[in-house]
């Protein structure tokens, strides 16, 4: 038993250089919802592809076999040390090819490979692939290379889809305590790409945050890019949603701020105080997705917004902000 | 004719229209060195308000209008020469008071503050003892850094 496998084992792995001939015996392919014809042109293929990577004595018996004790009988019958069966079965469009190589002494099956074609023409190139696997000890994946590639592996795995979407969004800010120049309310307006699937959304937007001009002393505009993902909590036409994200952003803030400058004798004055910078920024945001089995949808939605950086000597400012949006 | 009164307007316009400034000037209050020198010991409050310009490291601070204030300052006087009493340090922030001389209702001296957060920062004042009893008058400072400024002050004084 030993034996048997440490031949066959040189045999797959030192095929060109040994100077032992075994006797291979390649069977003729069962088939299901397959020519015959067909099979018996790969199983040509497979052995020349064989031959030309195991150095063997080929034999191609008048024999079919679809499993181990069969090849092995037929192995002894033909005084043959390895024995290849297999299948050509078709399923819909796909026809898969099943191979198995037999120890005919001991009635291991010591390698087996399958592939799937959706035409037959590259039947060829499955032969080739799996003489190849068969000599080099490899799987038949392992086998690919320009020019062995069927036409089924060079098509990309199917994936699920989902909807693809433009948004836009507007609504109200509110900066938190003393962060984007203390402004009281502003306004901004979203533009986003919205990818929703069955539970979930990722939304990429640029926003556009603005005050509105009430105190001449004051003002902000704010620039976040981020990136969000969404749980979406149902099917129906009204559908909570909550999640958040992460990005750049930009904030610029203008504001009066006190300057003292002397410890004795002092001198005071309110100075027009203007700052920019930009930040990693995280925001969180809770929703209604309305209208959700529509192709357009809207939302109404709260965020929570930070920035991580210092203006004006303010750090981390953040804002609440309330919005309406429209998804097209 | 008409040219005269147009480069009249045009140079009546250059003064009014380079200072733009919030802060006004103060009418001059002349002193009177002749007179018998005036009595300024006691407890000074100063206030004020100035312009400050370039202050080329912050500039925040440069401004057209502030207000100015002070500690309470306790001066002593031997007949021309004043001393500042107290107080004379705050933290690491020192107060020296420089060149203060009082000659007749004419009041005038230096304020220099160092090591405070602001670094040196020196006033000059220059004013008249009025019969109220406050020295009005006008002042010039340095610093922070590269700031100056100037304006105008008034001090009340406590005996």
């Amino acid at each position: 038993m030993m034996r048997h496998t440490t031949i066959i084992a040189l045999a797959l792995t030192l095929s060109a250089s040994t100077a032992c001939a075994d006797t291979w015996a390649v069977l003729l392919f069962k088939t299901t919802g397959a020519s015959s014809n067909t099979a018996e042109v790969f199983r040509d293929l497979l052995q020349t592809e064989l031959s030309s990577r195991v150095q063997a004595r080929f034999v191609a018996p008048e024999a079919m076999c679809i499993d181990a004790v069969c090849a092995k009988q037929v192995g002894v019958d033909n005084n043959a040390d390895i024995v290849v069966f297999g299948a050509l079965s078709r399923l819909g469009r796909k026809l898969i090819v099943t191979v198995s190589i037999v120890d005919a002494k001991s009635g291991d099956t010591v390698r087996a490979h399958k592939m799937a074609v959706d035409r037959v023409e590259d039947l060829d190139k499955v032969a080739v692939r799996i003489a190849t696997a068969t000599a080099e000890g490899k799987t038949v994946d392992q086998t690919s290379q320009l020019g062995q590639i069927t036409r089924r592996e060079s098509r990309p795995d199917r994936r699920r889809e989902g909807d693809h979407s433009f948004g836009m969004r507007i609504g109200g800010i509110a900066p938190i305590e003393d962060s984007h120049g203390e402004v009281p309310f502003g306004m901004y307006l979203d533009l986003a790409y919205w990818f929703e699937a069955r539970w979930f959304a990722i939304e990429p937007r640029i926003s556009f945050q603005f005050d509105t001009g009430t105190d001449p002393d004051r003002a902000f505009f704010a620039v976040p890019i981020d990136i969000g993902a969404y749980f979406i909590g149902g099917l129906g036409d009204i559908a909570p949603f909550v999640g958040g994200g992460a990005g750049m952003h930009w904030i610029y803030d203008r504001r009066p701020q006190r300057q003292d400058v002397g410890t004795f004798i002092t001198a005071s004055h309110d100075a027009d105080t203007k700052d920019s910078a930009a930040g990693f920024g995280l925001f969180a945001r809770g929703g209604l997705l309305l209208f959700r089995t529509y192709s357009t949808r809207m939302t109404v939605s709260v965020d929570y917004n930070v920035t991580f950086t210092k203006l004006n000597g303010q750090s981390t400012p953040q804002s609440v902000s309330f919005g309406v949006g429209v998804l097209f | 004719m008409r040219s005269s009164m147009l480069l009249l307007a045009l140079a009546g316009c250059l003064v009014g229209c380079i200072v733009d400034s919030d802060y006004e000037p103060p009418p001059q209050f002349p002193c009177d060195s002749s007179a018998d020198n005036a009595d300024v010991a006691g407890t000074w409050i100063i206030t004020g308000s100035g312009t400050r310009t370039d202050c080329q490291d912050d500039e925040r601070l440069d401004t057209t209008l502030f207000t100015l204030g002070s500690v309470a300052i306790t001066v002593s006087q031997n007949i021309t020469s004043l001393k500042l009493v107290s107080p004379t340090n705050s933290g690491s922030a020192t107060l020296t008071l420089t060149n203060g001389i009082v000659d007749g209702t004419c009041v005038d001296f230096e304020l220099t503050e160092l090591g405070g957060k602001d670094g040196k920062i020196k006033y000059e004042f220059a004013g008249a003892m009025k019969s109220n009893g406050e020295i009005i008058g006008i002042f010039d400072g340095d610093g922070p850094e590269s700031c100056d400024s100037d304006g105008s002050f008034t001090i009340r004084i406590q005996p």
